[in-house]
């Protein structure tokens, strides 16, 4: 506490008593004085009232000025955004390799340099068996994977072009249409994945299955079911069409309910297989719902602004079988997914007239129709944790500056169980809006930061950071207890938080594997939000974070709308020319053995999510 | 391997000292650890910044800069107890640079505009949550006593970490403080003074825009 005490000053160091009285008048705030020099200095102040009266307002202004630390001003939300957009570019700018080769280059030789790696290991080890983890230390294959991507910091310089593949048994499912206009899903079963693409392709064995699907409008994205009963596809608005979500029945399932309003869907909910995925430390079974089209309560996390009505909903008859689930919509956002049983899916939609927000809609499995289980058009679906939806809605706010000009909105989360409608605020988890959570329920992906509105109703991100950030408690099904209060104090001190883009967004996709051990974080254009850069990144089972710098896939060109599931990622790279209309369909896959690619065939394809 | 595991705990491994691995990996465990630095401890280096130059817009630049100087020279820092005085060491002499720069036009006595423009909602705040009286005293006094002054009273710096963030031995951060107080307590009574004056030459016409206080800084 005291400060150090130098040399002492010798009585005759002063020019005068009075200036060695403030020395010690300063110092003994500090600190004790010496004892010999604190009974000078009370002898001194004992005789000079001036002394005495700098004396007091030494200790009134050392008290004005410690009030001062109860006050102090809030830093700017963006603050970290920018610094940490300064430190990114200066070591992009310190670092002769990704100079050298160009920093997009890197995404390749990534994963390629994670097989080399484990390839030197593969050696170096002899005939260990492709199960068996060289280190011999705990931890998933995800571990494995990151471990093998830190050791391809050793350098590009062990790549070895035309590496021995790797094998896998993986499945690429693209909806592709044919010069006559004929939708197929083509089906292409991977054996083996290479480990660099940029050099000669080794000979990825794989067999292609075709089968065609009866669709009659022009498909923007698809949603796959689990077991392939059915697909969902929207068809976004265009002068063709209203802009409708459909279900399209695939071969094992029974073509939907009679397209009678009133009809008693004739589907019941798929069984769970047991191979099916379970989401760990969540082991709620899927209940048989009451297969009734029930409206779920109409759930109304703020109240509405208004009583224009939600988008129609009616179910139409198609041609092929299909069935609309909701038109005159758009889609809002890339989020919409299935729940992790596959019982519900979830969407954020706003009709195509603008003439109101986005609200969140659900479709049961089964149901005529898709309900919108928001109303108060501004809600957004984030993800789904189990057979509850994390939702976002914003608020109002007349804090800050905002980024844009403009009313700035602060989103606020929530739990929306379609089942019951119930809703469960989650204000311990501050600003977050969008969140995807990973299916732990321990972190999330989201948008830490304020939201601005766009034109056509829509929301956007504005001042703030993408971030992976800790969940914990915000994706507890409500429980007893207290309620939670307001996230207090620094948001990205209190959550961990590491930004995972900072700048200019209009729109992001992030979903999780099934096991949470990787995230795949698209992000959009702003020029062109229907193409965007897609990384892939590996949870450190270590100590649960993920290393930014070391993602498995860098910043690929991709579509909107990818597919991940354990142990790979799908997507689709625009074609040459920048359009979405497709160009190659990638495979990224990884196992124990590290991680690979294969591109499988090109033309215009959309991935089924 | 080994060496990717060493790279998992790269942040306690920087604290630590260890020896130096490769550049990329340096980098890694910089940024890492400049994040870790910025959670902490970026509300009071902002807070500090702002006292010390009285632009909410300068302050956030700065207390930019003075992270980025962190992420550049971590490898500087010995020590992990140090971390604190050793950003504010890097945040002062950012500030103290940029005063030199500037010389004092920003420091004049401050009437609550600036840049010919409105008060932003910054500056409505610091103008609200700081005495009128106690800012100008502070904008007073030469930038190194102001200084010493915010950072032994307001960020508890005390010893060697004061002296540390000074850049000055503790004797000499000591002398600066005492030198401190007591300009400080010249720079209140004239304050107040002046106010007092004012306020028995009060009139509504002189609160409008003009600088009754105009003079130098010191």
């Amino acid at each position: 506490m005291t400060l150090g005490r130098g040399r002492a000053r010798r009585p005759d160091d002063w020019p005068s008593s009075h200036v060695r009285a403030r020395a010690d008048l300063s110092d003994r705030l500090d600190g004790p004085l010496e004892p010999a020099e604190a009974v000078w200095l009370e002898a001194h102040l004992e005789a000079c009232p001036d002394c005495r009266v700098i004396a007091e307002a030494y200790a009134a202004q050392r008290l004005e000025l410690r009030s001062l630390r109860d006050r102090m001003p809030p830093p700017p939300r963006d603050l970290w955004a920018r610094t940490a957009a300064a430190i990114e570019s200066e070591s992009r700018f310190r670092d002769g390799r990704a100079r050298s080769i160009g920093w997009r280059g890197r995404r390749i030789l990534a994963p390629s340099a994670v097989i080399a790696a484990a390839l030197v290991v593969a050696v170096a080890v002899g005939m260990l068996t492709s199960s068996r983890r060289p280190d011999g230390g705990g931890g998933g294959p995800s571990n494995q994977v990151a471990l093998g991507s830190r050791a391809a910091s050793a350098g590009p310089s062990s790549i070895r072009p035309g590496a021995t593949p790797i094998s896998v048994a993986k499945k690429v499912e693209v909806l592709a249409r044919d010069s006559t206009g004929k939708y197929s899903i083509t089906v292409k079963k991977v054996d083996q994945v290479c480990p660099d693409t940029s050099t000669e392709p080794c000979a990825a064995t794989a067999s292609t299955e075709e089968h065609a699907v009866p669709l009659d409008q022009t498909a923007s994205s698809v949603y796959g079911s689990t077991h392939d009963e059915r697909l969902i596809v929207v068809n976004d608005p265009s002068s063709a069409n209203s802009g409708t979500v459909s279900v399209v029945p695939l071969g094992s399932e029974n073509p939907g309910p009679t397209p009678t309003p009133t009809a008693t869907p004739s589907v019941a909910p798929p069984s769970e297989t047991p191979g099916a995925p379970s989401p760990p430390g969540r082991s709620t079974p899927p209940t048989p719902a009451p297969s009734s089209p029930t409206l779920p309560p109409t759930a109304t996390p703020t109240p509405p602004i208004d009583g224009s009505p939600s988008p129609s909903v009616a179910v139409t008859p198609s041609p092929s079988g299909a069935i609309e689930i909701a038109h005159d919509v758009a889609l809002v956002g890339e989020s919409a997914a299935y729940s992790r049983t596959g019982q519900w899916f979830a969407f954020t939609a706003r009709p195509i007239d603008n003439t109101t927000g986005p609200d969140i809609f659900v479709w049961k499995v089964g149901d005529a129709v898709a309900k919108p289980v928001t109303t108060d058009h501004r809600s957004v679906f984030g993800s789904w944790s189990g057979d509850v939806m994390v939702a976002s809605t914003v608020v109002e706010t007349t804090k800050g500056a905002a980024a844009s000009s403009g009313t700035t909105y602060e989103p606020v989360s929530f739990l929306l169980d379609p089942a019951t409608g119930a809703i469960t605020p989650l204000p311990q988890t501050g600003q977050a809006w969008r969140p995807a959570v990973d299916p732990t329920g321990r972190l999330a992906v989201y948008w830490a930061g304020t939201v601005r509105a766009t034109s056509g109703s829509g929301f956007a991100p504005d001042s703030g950071r993408l971030v992976l950030g800790n969940w914990g408690t915000g994706t507890a099904a409500p429980t007893e207890g207290p309620l939670p209060t307001s996230l207090k104090g620094d948001q990205a001190a209190a959550r961990h938080e590491t930004t995972i883009f900072a700048g200019r967004m209009d729109d992001w996709d992030a979903r999780w594997d099934s096991t949470g051990t990787h995230v795949a974080i698209w992000i959009a254009d702003p020029q062109d939000p229907g193409v965007g850069d897609l990384s892939l990144y590996a949870v450190d089972s270590f100590d649960g974070k993920i290393d930014l710098k070391s993602p498995l896939l860098d910043n690929a060109r991709a579509n909107a709308g990818y597919a991940i599931s354990d142990g790979q990622l799908v997507w689709a790279e625009p074609s040459a020319q920048g359009s979405t209309a497709g160009g190659r369909v990638q495979l990224m896959a990884w196992t124990d053995e590290g991680v690979g690619m294969t591109s499988t065939g090109t033309g215009p394809a959309i991935v089924i999510r | 391997m080994v060496g990717a595991l060493d790279n998992r705990i790269g942040v306690s491994r920087v604290f630590g000292g260890g020896a130096s691995v490769s550049g990329a990996w340096e980098q890694d465990a910089a940024a890492g650890f400049v994040e870790d630095l910025f959670a902490a401890h970026h509300g009071e280096i902002y807070a500090y910044l702002i006292r010390m130059l009285r632009d909410p817009e300068l302050a956030a630049d700065l207390t930019q800069d003075a992270f980025i100087k962190a992420y550049r020279n971590y490898n500087v820092l010995e020590k992990p107890e140090n971390a604190r005085a050793w950003l504010y060491q890097i945040a002062h002499r950012v500030a103290l640079d940029h005063i030199r720069r500037q010389k004092i036009v920003r420091f004049l006595p401050w009437t609550g505009e600036s840049h010919g423009s409105a008060p932003s909602t910054e500056r409505l705040f610091m103008d609200a949550h700081l005495s009128g009286d106690l800012q100008r005293a502070l904008a007073r006094i030469p930038e190194r006593q102001r200084a010493a002054l915010l950072l032994a009273e307001i960020h508890d710096l005390t010893g060697l970490e004061l002296a540390a963030a000074l850049g000055v031995s503790h004797v000499a951060a000591r002398a600066l403080l005492t030198r401190a107080r007591e300009s400080l307590r010249q720079a209140l009574a004239a304050e107040r003074q002046a106010d007092a004056v004012a306020d028995a030459e009060a009139d509504a016409a002189s609160s409008a825009g003009t600088d009754r206080r105009s003079g130098t800084a010191r």
